[in-house]
């Protein structure tokens, strides 16, 4: 188990120091380190982890009581280096409440006005290719309230790729889409990630086997595990089985079929251990950290 | 306006290849911009391969199509229902008040009262929480902060300025009194966006500036312990002008100096 991963200096673009953020008796994030160079990282946890309150801080909308933070090579702490920060960010918020009014091409155009791009035809040509690539060629025109909650989603999403950002902070970007659609996400990211940082925060542990070169578990504002899917997964190696009856000197049982159940713990004598996934792994590792 | 007319195929073709003359490629380019129709059937012709002129041509029209209609500071100032009303109401109080003012008998106070807290009732309304077209998302960019706030500002005052003082010079208020709103408004406003710094909350930091200016100003005259034009004078008087200044300006460099907790303040 680790807490930090190994990259040269030269390639990190993302650090953290001891970073931690209380909101009044409660620590959200407590004596956070991070060293994370280009690629897609994923930060999993149970709701109240602090995954949200670490990402914000990372997108620098919210500042981190102590600690030291570098984004791209630059301390956001420092208002110069934090607008040059914003200029190669894009950030996806848990809730990114849009106005509805816009269309999501004015929405993406808009927030790209705010990305400082001042010409008109190159906004256009970049809004209407972000649309594209998450899919909302079609709807582009429609007002933003009239289009389903996983549209509105992908419209935050356009809006935080616009750009080109080499920083890309993404509080749960999977959540209202469809197989499909994620799948397509996918794509998208993995164009990001070939030159920046991609940093993610889900619920879904196959969407990290999937996505993801690195994993974050959090837990209770502490990053409690670090390393790869197949790392997490190995986490479970020989201490997951499968029986139909409950067993009581089981960590974690759960149901997953019909009568079957899944086991997480010290294999009983017998027993055949079962070939673990990042699900096992994840709740291993937060079982066990408690 | 309904369409009745289309394009044949072969004019969009010829079009498309760029090798329609120069006049009804222009008068065909002016009805593509307004007829959809031809425009799918245009996008349906075979594909024109990349780089060619026509690829250049579809290009340009599509930026002329979908390019959005109003300025960067207009999106910025006016985008959302909350901005429009913040704006339409300071123009609205400016416009009517001066013509209130002079048709009732009490015409100074309460002009000099009210005329002030239009550009704190803007300022503050541009703070609000649904004032943000993009929410947290735009706090992640670089403009974020103060610049929004400031731009969004200036719009108001660029507008409400000219507006304030001009129907007040119209409808014969003194010009002592048309302009020497301008700087307590000035000043208030400015009180409102330095609020906007603090852990206070603006709205209700320009609810209190408001009533407090205005109970101040129109009290005497209405309790009939002095006569109603002394206070009015005295606002426009040099020392109180200047006393208006010098607060506007301070409220402008604090909030300058406090400008990083903009951005960071509203998202605890």
């Amino acid at each position: 188990m680790t807490t930090e991963t190994t990259h040269t200096s030269t390639d990190t673009l993302l650090g953290a120091a001891g970073i931690t953020k209380a909101f009044g008796p409660h620590t959200a994030v407590d004596h956070v380190d991070l060293a994370l160079g280009p690629g897609i990282v994923g930060v999993l946890g149970p709701n109240g982890a602090g995954k949200t309150t670490l990402l914000r801080i990372l997108a620098t909308v919210l500042a981190p009581d102590r600690g030291a933070l570098s984004l791209l090579g630059l301390d956001p702490a420092h208002p110069k280096a934090r607008t040059e920060v914003r200029r190669r960010l894009g950030y996806l918020p848990q809730s990114p409440r849009l106005y509805g009014g816009f269309t999501p091409l004015e929405m993406v155009d808009y927030v790209a006005i705010l990305k400082e791009q001042t010409d008109a035809g190159r906004r256009r040509r970049e809004a209407v290719a972000v649309l594209e690539a998450v899919g909302l060629g079609d709807a582009m025109h429609k007002r933003i309230r009239t289009l389903s909650g996983g549209m509105q989603q992908r419209v935050a999403l356009a809006s935080a790729l616009v750009g080109a950002p080499d920083l890309l902070v993404l509080d749960e970007p999977a959540t209202g889409l469809d197989p499909e659609q994620r799948i397509a996400l996918r794509s998208v990211l993995a164009e990001t990630s070939h030159r920046g940082c991609v940093v993610l925060s889900t619920h879904n542990t196959a969407e990290v086997a999937a996505l993801c070169q690195q994993v974050l578990v959090m837990d209770r504002g502490r990053i409690c595990w670090s390393g790869t899917p197949t790392e997490l997964a190995a986490e479970a190696d020989g201490r997951v089985w499968e029986s139909d009856v409950e067993e009581p000197t089981a960590l974690r049982s759960w149901l997953t079929g019909p009568g079957t159940r899944r086991h997480l713990g010290t294999l009983p004598e017998g027993a055949a251990p079962a070939v673990p996934t990042v699900d096992d792994g994840y709740l291993l590792v937060t079982r066990l950290t408690r | 306006m309904t369409q009745t007319w289309h394009a044949d195929e072969e004019t969009l073709r010829a079009w498309a290849d760029g090798s329609a003359a120069t006049v009804l490629a222009a008068s065909l380019e002016a009805h593509l911009l307004r007829c959809d129709e031809c425009r799918r059937r245009t996008a349906t012709l075979a594909p024109p391969t990349s780089g060619s002129d026509s690829v250049r041509r579809w290009d340009a029209l599509a930026d002329r199509i979908d390019r959005p209609r109003s300025r960067p500071l207009l999106r910025l100032g006016l985008a959302t229902p909350g901005l429009r009303t913040a704006w339409l109401a300071s123009i609205l109080l400016l416009l009517t008040l001066p013509v209130l003012a002079s048709v009732l008998d009490v015409r100074l106070p309460v002009f000099m009262a009210l005329a002030p807290v239009a550009p704190l009732a803007a300022v503050a309304l541009t703070y609000g929480r649904d004032a943000e077209p993009a929410g947290e998302l735009a706090l992640a960019t670089p403009t974020a902060g103060l610049r929004v706030v400031a731009a969004r500002a200036a719009l108001v005052a660029v507008s409400a300025v000219p507006v304030g003082t001009g129907v007040a010079l119209l409808v014969g208020l003194p010009t002592a009194v048309a302009f020497g709103w301008l700087l307590p408004g000035a000043a208030l406003a400015s009180l409102v966006a330095l609020a906007g710094t603090t852990r206070l909350e603006p709205a209700v930091v320009a609810a209190t500036l408001g009533s407090v200016w205005a109970v101040a100003v129109s009290w005497p005259a209405a309790s009939r312990r002095l006569p109603a034009d002394v206070v009015t004078h005295l606002v426009a008087s040099a020392p109180a002008q200047l006393t208006a200044l010098v607060v506007a300006l301070t409220a402008i460099a604090l909030t300058i100096a406090r400008r990083d907790s903009v951005a960071y303040r509203r998202t605890a």
